[in-house]
């Protein structure tokens, strides 16, 4: 007998079917001999696949006559290894990888299962194969399990004997496809691809555990920390740099030039025993210290009791040794501006977002080309210099500006949205004039030093002083404690509003304070104002608003906003290459739902799985990671979507099926927690927004008042609330599982995939007392090369609740037929009913 | 577009819920937007248009404040534009103004900018620049709620000035 194609060999019942197995393993080999140059050779056992110098990967090269450095050759008639790495590679750790041939029938067939590939013999040893498993945890809420199954091979000749041990078999691919010897090699259809995970030996059979490919995912995410090349204190050392997916706010930034245990100050210091005098040669003393401040000169530490001028300190105790022209670190007591900077922000670039100006409606409406990733509130600078808030948006790419532009830019010109916006120190708002932005490998901000400064408020105080031209010292006759009110490093002036100029305190007395710098200005005796700046120190919470990484990783690449782009990015970032790309497009396309995620989920947190982030993402939009016909990663979202010509089941294609009703997990109401922070602005502690729903329905019909809280990394208030409502309403009815078994008719139906079922047994579906054919999903499958296995699941029967957006053909409800009226959606009168049928009541609802 | 109503025939029970359904919804509340945002551009509310002439320098910052008189907000609305115009040269220094906000008849004011607005050239036609709100709700008023300008400081021999405060509907 021979087929034609794929589907005959299906249909032909009592055909033969074959397993092949493609398991690799790995061997250092050596010793070589030369064969030409710097070309050397080795008769190795096993078919080459891949060669490595130590870690470094070698190329294939075209013969074993002309190898460049860096190449290597397998000749499979003459079993010979060729490597060329300049050297004699007996010198080095060349690791060969072996792809080794099974199946369950001895055959010789192509090692790469093309139809002119090189012939091999696949040893007929397989007894058990895994087949193609997997599954998405609906119970898990969307989790994606990871698939696994086990090779059974034949050993009662000992022909695994000698490899068992000898080659390394763990993490190393394998590879099953179903085949039969009448159909072309090139037919061959791959039933399972994973990872070695176990090996079991015994006189009779040696076997292999395997998981699929999403086992790759269960390694951490790949993040740097922050090491010895960051000035940071000993406690941050080794904390894990943030990473941001779509928009984070008030995520917390973190110092990389703390004060720590002090840093240099100017000038050489000299002092010895019997005075508490210190010079200070080349010093800045007025500037740089303080009273009070703590010094280290050696291993000798003073407090700093008076500053008399830039060269000359007095400490509070004499030395007990002297020194000369010795460095000094100091410790300030007050926080001072010479330090906390710099601040990490994110360690990648991050997606800086960039406008074309189209048109200017008016003073405060500009058109752009267009407005993704824009924000009510983000603020935007035009090629003027302008930088103004948006309010909101209006049809037609119209930015609606919180204030009028002063000055009218040219249209054409750029808009530019900076990725880190809305900057607080603890829960004050920084101006924008007031930090830059890094953002190149990753992304900083650098403060200004004179930011506290303008974040104080100015006081009016209720003493007077006198201001004499050419003097630091200022003296009150007030009855008042001026140590009680100020203190070095703010700032005074007289109230007098000729005077301009703020003078920084040095130190404070009952009734005196001394300026840094002498007065300028004409001598005055007037009341005083001033600012009382909140300098940032080590333990100052700093918090900004920011766009993440970009696809590309540069500044100006596409930013990721949605779920399905994010994974994709985690799973390349993971090192996954089998990735249905078309299906995260497509998810793209149809899912705007701008998340917001940190990894690490929390500064100084432990990293988590590259599988737990896609999770949480999957989770937050209703989506599910799982693996196509073709084994590839496949990203489905889970919405009630119906597509115009579903797959139809019928008793025909099916051996046996089973359905179970799982009821007892409905909810009434969901607690959703979502865009967390870091920091909160006005509490100044972790925190997220909140959202709640509770269903009518479920309390009318189902009476549980269960509630189900759950923390989502989306960002906009719109789509949370979806989700509120969505979590009840898919867990507001039993949800009803269903297997099916079968030969390999429906191998070709894919998970995510929302199909129909005709039973002839089925009970009759919510909604149609006409009908019982019933829309589900699959959510699992199996497939071993002879049977196909499909779990369903109605989601909470959702497919059949949920109105659906028509085709503009559809009939009116009174003409159509049953299948359509189990596919559309349809208005409802205001009881919710359709042409007075009872069973329409809880169907053609909006989900 | 114009605003096009639905048919009434298309939204009885036992209707379809065609894609056409939702797209006539969708263009129509664009074009609700679309005016709205129209209605809005063009709604301005003039509070304080001034010209300061005169020999302003006799005159203390104080003064110069209580000639001004204060606005009292018709409806809801948001500030969208101050602009101070210097219509005659200085000779140096700042000319600076603050704004506040009363919502109990003048009893308590609050000021509204994080920092003053401020006019740092003394050359005549120079603009102040960019100004900044405490917050964002700083930036609206209600109904019957008081504004007031406040100057905080002028440029020495002040020359003639234009003040320009206006806003549009919420």
């Amino acid at each position: 007998m021979s087929f034609n194609s794929r589907t005959e060999y299906i249909e032909a019942q009592a055909s033969e079917k074959i397993t092949i197995a493609h398991v690799e393993a790995r061997q250092r080999v050596l010793p070589f001999v030369s064969h030409v140059a710097n070309t050397y050779k080795k008769t190795v056992n096993n078919y080459v696949i891949d060669v490595y110098n130590g870690t470094t990967q070698l190329t294939v090269g075209t013969d074993e006559n002309s190898l460049n450095s860096g190449e290597w050759y397998y000749d499979a008639s003459s079993g010979l290894l060729y490597v060329n790495i300049g050297a004699n590679p007996s010198d080095s750790e060349i690791i060969a990888t072996y792809c080794l041939f099974y199946s369950s029938a001895p055959i010789t067939l192509t090692a790469d299962l093309t139809d002119l590939g090189v012939d091999v013999e696949y040893e007929g040893r397989i007894k058990r194969s895994p087949g193609f498993k997997h599954k998405i945890g609906i119970e898990q809420k969307l989790v994606s399990i990871i698939g696994n199954g086990s090779l059974k091979l034949l050993n009662n000749d000992g022909g695994l004997d000698e490899i068992f041990d000898r080659y390394i078999f763990d993490n190393q691919n394998v590879t099953i496809y179903s085949w039969n010897r009448d159909l072309p090699i090139s037919d061959s259809r791959i039933l399972y691809r994973g990872r070695i995970t176990n090996k079991r030996y015994n006189t009779e059979f040696v076997s292999f555990d395997v998981k699929d490919e999403l086992v790759d995912l269960k390694q951490n995410v790949d993040l740097s920390v922050f090491g010895e090349d960051e000035t940071v204190n000993e406690s941050v050392k080794n904390n894990y740099k943030r990473k941001v997916y779509g928009r984070v706010d008030g995520l917390k930034l973190q110092s990389t030039d703390q004060i720590g245990e002090g840093y240099s100050i100017s000038g050489d210091f000299s002092g010895s025993p019997g005075s508490k005098e210190l010079s200070v040669a080349g010093g800045q003393a007025l500037t740089e210290l303080s009273p009070d401040d703590k010094i280290l000169i050696g291993t000798q530490e003073f407090t700093i009791e008076t500053i008399t001028s830039n060269t000359l300190i007095e400490v509070s105790k004499e030395p007990d040794y002297a020194f000369t022209n010795q460095p000094a670190t100091v410790v300030p007591k007050i926080p001072t501006t010479a330090k906390n900077r710099e601040f990490f922000v994110a360690d990648h670039e991050s997606a800086t977002v960039t406008k074309t100006l189209s048109s200017i409606k008016q003073f405060n409406r500009v058109v752009l080309d267009n407005v993704d990733g824009l924000f009510s509130g983000d603020f935007i600078e035009f090629a003027t210099g302008e930088r103004v808030e948006i309010k909101n948006f209006a049809p037609g790419n119209t930015v609606v500006l919180r204030q009028n532009l002063i000055q009218l830019p040219t249209i054409g010109s750029n808009v530019t949205r900076q990725p880190v916006q809305q900057v607080f120190i603890a829960g004050q708002k920084v101006d924008d004039d007031d930090f830059t932005i890094t953002n190149s490998t990753d992304t900083r901000i650098t403060l200004d030093s004179d930011v506290e400064f303008n974040l104080a408020k100015l006081e009016q105080f209720n003493f007077s002083l006198t201001f004499t031209n050419g003097s630091r010292v200022l003296t009150t006759t007030d009855d008042v404690d001026l140590k009680e009110i100020l203190n070095p490093r703010d700032y005074v002036r007289p109230q007098q509003l000729s005077y301009t100029t703020y003078y920084e305190v040095l130190s404070v007395d009952t009734q005196q304070i001394t300026l840094r710098t002498n007065f300028s200005e004409a001598t005055i005796t007037d009341d005083v104002e001033g600012k009382r700046p909140e300098y940032i120190g080590d333990d100052t919470v700093i918090s900004a608003n920011v766009l993440g990484k970009t696809v590309d990783g540069t500044a100006t690449g596409e930013w990721i906003s949605d779920a399905p782009t994010a994974i994709k990015d985690l799973l390349t970032e993971a090192g996954l290459t089998e990735i249905n790309t078309t299906s995260f497009t497509d998810g793209a396309a149809s899912n705007d739902q701008i998340i917001s995620l940190a990894l690490p989920l929390k500064p100084g947190a432990v990293s988590i799985t590259y599988k737990s982030a896609i999770d949480k993402l999957c989770i937050s939009t209703n989506s599910v990671v799982t693996l196509d016909n073709n084994l590839d990663i496949k990203y489905k979202i889970l919405n009630a979507e119906m597509p115009e010509n579903p797959v139809e089941i019928t008793d025909y294609d099916v051996i046996s099926w089973d359905m179970e009703t799982v009821s007892g997990k409905n909810i009434r109401n969901s607690i959703i927690s979502y865009r967390p922070q870091d920091i909160d602005r006005f509490t100044q502690e972790e925190g997220a927004r909140v959202v709640t729903f509770s269903s009518d329905f479920v309390e009318k019909y189902v009476g549980t008042n269960e509630t189900e809280e759950k923390t989502i990394y989306l960002y906009n208030d719109t789509d949370a609330e979806i989700f509120a409502h969505r979590l009840v309403y898919n867990q507001s009815l039993g949800r009803t599982d269903l297997t099916i078994n079968t030969d390999l008719r429906l191998e070709d139906i894919e998970i995510g995939e929302v199909v129909i079922l005709d039973f002839q047994r089925m009970f009759k579906r919510l909604g149609s007392n006409a009908s019982r054919k019933k829309a589900m999903v699959v959510v699992g499958k199996k497939l071993d090369g002879s049977r196909t296995q499909l779990d369903l699941t109605d989601y909470g029967n959702i497919f059949n609740r949920s109105s659906i957006i028509t085709p503009n053909t559809a009939p009116d409800w009174t003409s159509a037929t049953e299948d359509e009226k189990l596919k559309y959606g349809y208005i409802t009168d205001s009881q919710g009913i359709v042409n007075d049928e009872e069973d329409t009541a809880n169907i053609h609802l909006i989900s | 577009m114009a605003y096009d109503a639905l048919n009434v025939a298309d939204i009885v029970a036992g209707k379809p819920t065609k894609e056409e359904l939702f797209t006539k919804i969708r263009d129509n509340q664009e074009q609700f937007n679309t005016d709205i945002q129209l209605l809005q551009g063009t709604a301005k509310i003039d509070m304080f248009d001034i010209k300061f002439t005169g020999n302003i320098s006799q005159y203390t910052t104080a003064e110069i404040s209580t000639f001004v008189p204060i606005f009292k907000a018709p409806v809801d609305a948001t500030f969208v534009s101050v602009v101070v115009t210097l219509l005659e040269a200085s000779t140096s220094g700042t000319l600076e103004l603050e704004i506040e906000k009363s919502t109990d008849n003048g009893v308590n004011w609050t000021p509204l900018l994080s920092s003053p607005v401020q006019l740092t050239g003394t050359t005549v036609g120079s603009v102040s620049g960019s100004v900044s709100w405490v917050d964002v709700p700083s930036q609206s008023f209600n109904q019957n709620d008081l504004i007031r300008i406040q100057f905080t400081g002028t440029q020495v021999n002040q020359g003639e000035f234009h003040v320009s405060i206006y806003g549009e509907l919420s």
